[in-house]
C-alpha cells in the first residue's frame, strides 16, 4: 500500500495518432495542495478525465487512495470532489434544485445544501433557474456541488476560470482552508503559477504532455533563484579564469552570468577577476521571478 | 438505483416534457367525438380501431423519440453527464433508470389514452360492457411494443450530443409507418410501425383477421428491444466524456 493519494503510473492517452499525455507519473501525497500546471493545451484537462475515469488510458494506471481506479471506481469516486473544465448544471433548475439532484446521487444529509450554498455565499441567488446565472455564480455552483459529498480529494481544473479578481481571491482562500482546517488533499490545475504560487505545497508541470516538473514548490523557488550578471572588460578571458577555478560561468552579449551564489562565492570571483587584471565594471543580480522561470521551462508556452 | 431514480425525476418533473403525455390522447379522443356514431357489433372495438391508429401509427413512435431525447437533453446541455459519471454511481444504473423513465412516460401515456377512449365511450352512450381484456392487451401491448423503439432512440440520443439530430431521425423513419406496415413481410420488423401493430393486433381480436400472429410479434420485439439496449448499453459505459 502506498501512501498518496493519488498516484499514476505511466499515464499515457493517444488520441488519432497524437499523443496528448505521455508516460505521466503523477505523485499526491494526503494533504497537499498540488498545483498542476502548464500552458494551454498542455495535456493538465485531458489527465484530470483519466483521474476521474471519464476518459479511459491508452496506457497505464491510475490509483487514488492507493486503490486501482478502474476495479473500485464508486466506492473511490465517493471520496472525490471534482470540477472538470467548466462547471456542469441543469439550466432549468434553480441553484438549489441543482444540489438536490446531486444530493439525491450522493445520499447526503439535506442540510449539507444550506452549508455548502454557505460556504461559497451564494445562498442569496439559490432560488434562482442557473440558466440566468452569470459565469461566476455557475463556477460557485460548482463548487458547491464539488463540495457537497463531503469529499477528502478535491479534483479542480481551473476553478477560477471566468472569476473576477475577488471572486479568484474568494477561491483562492477556500481553497487554503479547505486544505488547512478539514486536512482535503487537493490537486488544482492552472495555467498560470501565480495563481497556485500562494497556496500549492508541490507542484507539476506538464508540458506537451510530458511531466517536466514534479517537486515542493520550495524545490521551483530554489531552481528559479537569479543570477549573478558580471559586466567585464575582457569577457572571454574572464570567462576562462572563472573556468579555470571550476565556475561555469554563461557568456552574453558582454556579460558573464553566473547562477546565483553566496556572498563570499560572489567575493571570490571578484577577487579572481582582479588577480586577473580584468576590469569589473558592474556586478548585478538579476532576478527572475517564478513565472519567468516557468515560462523558461515550457518554452514560453508554445505548445498549442 | 434508487437514488439515481430520485435524481432523475427531480430533473424531470421540472422540465414541461411531462405535458406531452397528454397531446395524444387528447387528440385521438376529439377525433374520436367527432365520428359518427354507426351501429356496431362492436362498438368498444371500433372506437379503439378509431383512436389506436393515430395514436399508434404517429404519436406513439414519436413521443418514444421526443422522451428519449428530452431525457438525454439537458445533460448534453450543461454538461450533466460529466457530473453524473463523477459520482460514485454506476453507468448502467444511470441508463437503465433513463430507460425507465421513457417507458413509464409512454405508460402514463397508455393509461390517459385509456381514459380518453372510456370517456369518449361514455359520452357517446355504447352501452356494451366494457371489454377489458382486449383493451388491456391493446394498451398494454402496445407499450411493450414501444420497448425496441424507445431503446434505439434512447442509444442515439446519449450517442449524439444534438437534440434534434435524434429527433429529426425518428421523424423520418416515423412518417412512411403507414406504407411499411401494410407489408406484411416488413411490418412486424419495423421498430416504428411495432406499437400501432400491437394496439391493433389487440383490437382486430374481435374481427377474427389480423396481419401477424402475436406470437411472432412479440418475438420480433423482444429481440430488437434486446439488441438495442444492449448495444446502447455497452456504448454507454465506455463512452469518454
Ligand atoms: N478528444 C480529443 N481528440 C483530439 N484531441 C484532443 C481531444 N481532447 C483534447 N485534445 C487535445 O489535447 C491537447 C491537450 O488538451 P487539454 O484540454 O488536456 O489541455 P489543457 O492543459 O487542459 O489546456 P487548457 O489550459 O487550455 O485547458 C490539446 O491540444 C487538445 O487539442
Ligand atoms: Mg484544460
Amino acid at each position: 500500500m502506498s501512501a498518496w493519494i493519488i498516484e499514476t503510473d505511466r499515464l499515457t492517452k493517444t488520441v488519432g495518432g497524437k499523443t496528448l499525455v505521455d508516460g505521466l507519473n503523477l505523485t499526491i501525497g494526503k494533504g497537499e495542495v498540488y498545483g498542476f500546471l502548464g500552458p494551454n493545451g498542455a495535456g493538465k484537462t485531458t489527465t484530470i478525465r483519466m483521474l476521474l475515469g471519464l476518459i479511459r488510458p491508452t496506457r497505464g494506471k491510475v490509483r487514488l487512495f492507493g486503490q486501482d481506479l478502474q476495479r473500485n471506481r464508486t466506492a473511490v469516486l465517493r471520496k472525490v470532489g471534482s470540477l472538470v473544465e467548466y462547471p456542469s448544471y441543469y439550466g432549468h433548475l434553480t441553484g438549489y434544485e441543482n444540489l438536490e439532484a446531486v444530493r439525491r446521487l450522493l445520499d447526503a444529509p439535506k442540510s449539507r445544501i444550506d452549508e455548502v450554498l454557505g460556504v461559497v455565499r451564494l445562498t442569496k441567488g439559490a432560488g434562482r433557474p442557473v440558466k440566468a446565472y452569470s459565469l461566476g455564480m455557475k463556477q460557485r455552483l460548482g463548487i458547491a456541488t464539488v463540495l457537497l459529498g463531503k469529499p477528502e480529494l478535491l479534483i479542480l481544473d481551473e476553478p477560477t476560470n471566468g472569476l473576477d479578481p475577488a471572486g479568484i481571491l474568494e477561491i483562492r482562500e477556500l481553497i487554503k482552508s479547505m486544505a488547512r482546517d478539514h486536512g482535503m488533499t487537493i490537486l488544482v490545475s492552472s495555467h498560470l503559477l501565480s495563481e497556485v504560487d500562494q497556496m500549492a505545497t508541490r507542484v507539476g508541470i506538464i508540458h506537451k504532455g510530458k511531466m517536466i516538473f514534479q517537486d515542493s514548490i520550495q524545490a521551483l523557488r530554489d531552481r528559479s533563484r537569479g543570477r549573478i550578471s558580471l559586466t567585464v572588460d575582457r569577457t572571454e578571458e574572464a570567462w576562462k579564469a572563472l573556468l579555470g577555478s571550476g565556475i561555469r560561468a554563461e557568456a552574453a552579449d558582454g556579460r558573464l552570468l553566473v547562477e546565483s551564489l553566496s556572498d563570499e562565492k560572489v567575493a571570490a570571483i571578484v577577487r579572481l577577476l582582479v588577480r586577473h587584471d580584468i576590469a569589473v565594471y558592474r556586478i548585478q543580480e538579476e532576478k527572475r521571478s517564478l513565472e519567468e522561470h516557468f515560462l523558461a521551462l515550457t518554452d514560453g508556452g508554445d505548445s498549442l | 438505483m434508487w437514488r439515481i431514480f430520485r435524481s432523475e425525476l427531480l430533473k424531470l418533473r421540472k422540465s414541461h416534457i411531462t405535458l406531452l403525455v397528454f397531446v395524444s390522447p387528447l387528440l385521438a379522443s376529439l377525433l374520436a367525438l367527432l365520428e359518427s356514431v354507426q351501429e356496431e357489433a362492436f362498438p368498444w372495438h371500433q372506437l379503439l380501431a378509431t383512436m389506436a391508429l393515430l395514436h399508434g401509427l404517429l404519436f406513439l413512435p414519436l413521443l418514444a423519440g421526443v422522451f428519449a431525447a428530452f431525457i438525454c437533453r439537458y445533460e448534453h446541455a450543461g454538461g450533466g453527464w460529466k457530473q453524473i459519471f463523477v459520482l460514485p454511481v454506476s453507468r448502467t444504473g444511470v441508463y437503465v433508470v433513463k430507460f425507465g423513465l421513457v417507458m413509464g412516460l409512454l405508460l402514463a401515456c397508455q393509461l390517459l389514452f385509456l381514459g380518453g377512449l372510456l370517456g369518449v365511450g361514455m359520452l357517446k352512450g355504447i352501452e356494451a360492457p366494457v371489454p377489458w381484456d382486449m383493451l388491456g392487451r391493446s394498451l398494454l401491448g402496445g407499450w411493450v411494443a414501444c420497448a425496441p423503439l424507445a431503446a434505439l432512440q434512447l442509444a442515439v440520443s446519449t450517442a449524439w450530443s444534438s437534440f434534434a439530430a435524434p429527433l429529426a431521425l425518428n421523424v423520418i423513419f416515423t412518417l412512411p409507418n403507414i406504407l411499411v406496415i401494410n407489408s406484411e413481410k416488413f411490418g412486424p420488423w419495423y421498430p416504428w410501425g411495432q406499437p400501432v401493430l400491437a394496439m391493433l393486433s389487440g383490437a382486430q381480436d374481435g374481427f377474427g383477421a389480423f396481419l401477424v400472429p402475436p406470437e411472432t410479434l412479440l418475438i420480433v420485439i423482444a429481440g430488437g428491444f434486446a439488441l438495442f439496449f444492449a448495444g446502447g448499453l455497452l456504448y454507454f459505459r465506455r463512452k469518454a466524456m
